[in-house]
């Protein structure tokens, strides 16, 4: 601080960063350079995006998924080494952030429901224990109170503990049986009481028409969007469900990308209405979002997606991909149970900005992070959560395994041998997801309350 | 390994190509200059070209531009690389590279444009001069997908500067100011890179390992004074990857001095200082080093030492960076070179580290500046020659070369799983093709 000073008295406006708050400025900085482009685009969306993340530990979680591969890859932090790795293992095609609340339900192309990863955002090559770790410490952060999120971190460590290896003990009990030759089975009804009623409800929504009830109504016998704030906005000022209409060029636009989209699908018909969507997501939350209400009368939803996971490891300059939408829609596609998951999964490119297009259906029903909390408070219930754990780990490894890798091998060929018998696999994953899950809490607890918004967004955005 | 073999093999292989080459005439072999010197030099590096010129230099006196520049070892007509006296200046550096890599991981081999640079200097009367130098990058990250036009290569700014020079009459010896403003070269790193012949193969430590900008928003000011010069940039220290993102600027300063300088052997040597922030969040970007040069006309070598504190949005990273490098000439148009750099982190952080070496061909070079001009220019008055510059000269340089890159502990990528070990071999050709009207 001295030093800091006479620098002021002899150089105005010098920099003045030091180690003290390293970590807090790591987390702005990594924050800032995240959002950078959106910020400088929709810097208000991008400040209600810090606000929403500073509500829980596992909002906040999830929208810093960048600072954790930041924190699994920097060089020269100090890490402790995996003994379940080698460079072949670590070009496993991954999730990338596959926290409790990026699983859903699914209707495949035949009408069965499944539950199944829904979220290929940060999709990308990495260490599969990347991963698995990120799981488990989504699943420990998750175990609390949703309405006291300062007790995120009073989570009995034994409890902890339980989680975490049951999603290693998931995960490579499922790799093993890749190897031996057994077929992955998908996550259905019947392998979890709470999976058993989210499925119940997705079809029942589903069959309903929910999507199209909640957002449109018809109007002189055509079919248009509600506008306007569906959802209230919360006490913190975000806007959690808001749909605009789009003005003519906007629309033309959106037609023009989505064009070769709807002739790959005749069966949708053609655009009758485009609306602007605003509040879904933590990390895309800044993200630009359509409604398209097609003449089938079925919505699909459009969203801007930008680049993944990316570890500083050789490889080609030229990515696999054409475009990170193409790359979230592929990922879907090879990590899914199914590929018919999403029949309607598609992409659709406009000037520079890319979207991913999906549908909006209501037999798509996420996980609710809040409800494994309520299940973890609850002595009698707790266990499900680790029942859930061991569901989830499984399904990891089958999406994981069942996929080509960097190299062109099937992911269980290339994990299989560093996980071995799985023998202390799982006593490494819970070792370094509770200090995952201790790092998200402890950088949550430094930024509540703090705006944010002034330190992240450039000031020429604000 | 079995990769890394069949790449030492097929090096062994063009070995004999490489002498065959040697024992070719040259196209158009330099003359000696007046002092003896070798004529096979060096490129210069990155900032702004290399040197000498088609044309040996009678300075105008009315035509006194100084924006940043390289030397070419050797024949550098003055301590430092600054001006060159040209009404208008271009010129064009390419670097295409062929590279064959084998990893941990997959095996790949790219043809790549790792430099392309077009440069402008406009004198504006007797005392300013200005520069806009473009640079070619690919426009999506390395592995990413969101680029323009799919991943096109697009062009950018580097520098665009407004300079002036002054010579102040009077003093005991030659003292001169300049100062920039603009988007203006990085002294320290312009330093390291005067007489600095291995640029197409690698970048200097401070940029390669530590991500030193070579150019930012800035206020630089320097004075020379005989042997010796100061230089002090004032900034946004973002780079060009940014505009500015905080109220703190960063404060480089950077001492050359040149103990030795003759015709047969000249040891450059330099210090910097350099203290700052990055991002909003005011991440510490302190650095403190040294570093040396020595040439003569058969061999140059280099060193260059740098301990940082904060490295990228790590504030609490420490680390020192080495590097070293060597070119030998036995004899025109053959150089063999070798280079290492390596950083270590402090507590427990790993090491990572590059090293390899090349054979170089010169097939081409431009007419050598001609040393007797300099002392035309010698002068301590602003209304007569001042040739505290270089001139730069054209050139082509074909490399082939081995690179090989290592990590250990915490700076592996992925510790315990991907050390990213990898060795490139590289086919490397190198042009930097000046033009002047005086």
């Amino acid at each position: 601080m001295f030093w800091c000073a006479v620098r002021w008295w002899l150089v105005f406006l010098l920099g003045c960063g030091s180690a003290a708050s390293a970590r807090e400025d790591f987390v702005i900085n990594t924050l800032a350079e995240d959002n950078y482009l959106w910020a400088m685009r929709d810097p208000q969306l991008v400040a209600l995006k810090l606000v929403k993340m500073q509500r829980d530990p596992f909002i906040w979680m999830r929208g810093t998924p960048i600072v954790y591969w930041h924190d699994i890859s920097d060089a020269g932090e100090a890490r402790t080494p995996t003994r379940f790795g080698d460079a072949a293992s670590s070009r496993v095609l991954l999730v990338a952030d596959p926290h409790p609340e990026n699983i859903g339900s699914f209707r495949a192309g035949d009408g069965s429901m499944l539950i199944d990863w829904n979220d290929f955002d940060s999709s990308g090559y990495g260490p599969f224990e990347g991963d698995v770790r990120r799981l488990a410490a989504g699943m420990i952060v998750a175990s609390h109170d949703a309405a006291k999120p300062e007790t995120a971190g009073d989570v009995d460590p034994a409890f902890q503990d339980a989680i975490a290896h049951a999603v290693g003990t998931g995960y490579a009990a499922q790799i093993q049986a890749l190897a031996a030759g057994q077929a992955a089975m998908p996550v259905t009804t019947g392998a979890a009481k709470y999976l058993d009623k989210l499925l119940a409800k997705a079809r029942t929504n589903g069959d309903a028409g929910k999507d199209l009830a909640d957002v449109s109504e018809v109007v002189d016998g055509t079919r248009v969007f509600l506008t306007g704030d569906l959802d209230p906005i919360a006490p913190d000022g975000v806007i959690e469900g808001r749909l605009t209409s789009v003005d003519p060029i906007e629309r033309a636009r959106i037609e023009q990308a989505l064009a070769p989209y709807l002739a790959q699908h005749p069966e949708l018909g053609t655009l009758v209405a485009l609306a602007r969507s605003y509040g879904s997501g933590v990390s895309s939350y800044p993200a630009i979002r359509y409604l398209a209400l097609v003449s089938a009368d079925r919505i699909v939803e459009i969203k801007e997606e930008r680049d993944g996971l990316i570890l500083p490891l050789p490889r080609l300059q030229a990515a696999e991909w054409s475009s990170p939408a193409a790359r979230s829609i592929d990922a879907q596609h090879r990590l899914q149970f199914r590929r018919d998951n999403d029949v309607l999964a598609g992409v659709a490119d406009e000037g520079t900005l890319t979207f991913r297009v999906q549908d909006h259906a209501s037999y798509q029903r996420g996980v609710n992070a809040s409800d494994l909390g309520d299940l973890a408070i609850d002595p009698a219930k707790s266990g499900q959560v680790v029942e859930l754990a061991t569901i989830f780990g499984g399904m990891l490894a089958r999406a994981h395994g069942n996929t080509l890798t960097e190299d062109g091998v099937l992911g269980w060929t290339v994990i299989a041998p560093v996980i071995g018998d799985g023998s202390g696999f799982a006593d490494e994953v819970s070792t370094m997801a509770r200090a995952d899950a201790a790092q998200v809490i402890a950088d949550w607890q430094m930024v509540r309350g703090e705006d944010l918004a002034a330190r992240v967004i450039p000031p020429g955005a604000r | 390994m079995k990769s890394v073999m069949k790449s030492l093999a097929l090096l062994l292989a063009v070995s004999p190509a490489v002498a065959l080459a040697r024992s070719q005439p040259e196209p158009d072999a330099p003359a000696p200059d007046a002092s003896g010197s070798a004529a096979t030099e060096q490129p210069g590096a990155d900032p702004v070209p290399p040197p000498p010129s088609v044309t040996p230099a009678e300075p105008n006196s009315s035509d006194r531009i100084v924006p940043e520049r390289q030397s070419d070892p050797g024949l550098a007509t003055a301590p430092f690389g600054d001006p060159a006296h040209h009404k208008l200046e271009l010129d064009l550096e390419i670097f295409g590279t062929g590279a064959y890599t084998s990893s941990d991981g997959p095996a790949f081999s790219e043809f790549r444009l790792d430099r392309g640079e077009l440069g402008a200097v406009i004198g504006l009367g007797p005392y300013l001069g200005s520069e806009l130098r473009l640079e070619s990058i690919r426009s999506a990250q390395n592995g990413g997908e969101l680029g323009i036009a799919g991943d096109s290569i697009v062009v950018r700014v580097k520098r665009a500067q407004v300079f002036g020079d002054y010579d102040i009459a009077g003093a005991p010896e030659s003292l001169s100011v300049h100062g920039a403003l603009g988007i203006t070269p990085d002294p320290w790193i312009t330093a390291l890179e005067t007489d600095y012949p291995l640029r197409p193969l690698s970048a200097t430590a401070s940029e390669r390992v530590l991500g030193w900008p070579t150019s930012d928003l800035a206020g630089l000011g320097r004075v020379t004074y005989g042997p010796v010069r100061l230089s002090v940039s004032f900034g946004n220290g973002e780079g060009l990857d940014y505009p500015e993102r905080n109220n703190g600027k960063t404060t480089t300063g950077v001492v050359e001095a040149l103990p030795l300088d003759t015709p047969d052997a000249r040891l450059r040597i330099a210090a910097v200082a350099r203290d700052g922030s990055v991002g909003p969040a005011r991440v510490r970007d302190r650095r403190f080093g040294g570093g040396a040069t020595l040439w003569t006309p058969l061999v140059g070598a280099g060193l260059e030492a740098v301990q940082a504190y904060g490295i990228a949005h790590r504030g609490d990273l420490e680390a020192l960076a080495l590097s070293g490098w060597a070119e030998v000439r036995p004899a025109k148009p053959l150089a063999l070179v070798g280079r290492f750099s390596t950083i270590g982190y402090a507590n427990g952080g790993g090491r990572a580290s590059s090293f390899g070496g090349a054979v170089a061909l010169e097939p081409w070079r431009d007419r050598t500046f001609d040393h007797r001009a300099r002392e035309q220019c010698r002068t301590q008055r602003a209304d007569q020659h001042r040739c505290i510059g270089m001139e730069t000269i054209g050139y082509a340089r074909l490399w082939l070369a081995l690179d090989r890159t290592t990590t250990s502990g915490a700076a592996m990528p992925i510790p315990g799983a991907d050390a990213g070990a990898a060795t490139t071999l590289l086919l490397i050709v190198s042009t930097t093709a000046p033009f002047t009207v005086d």
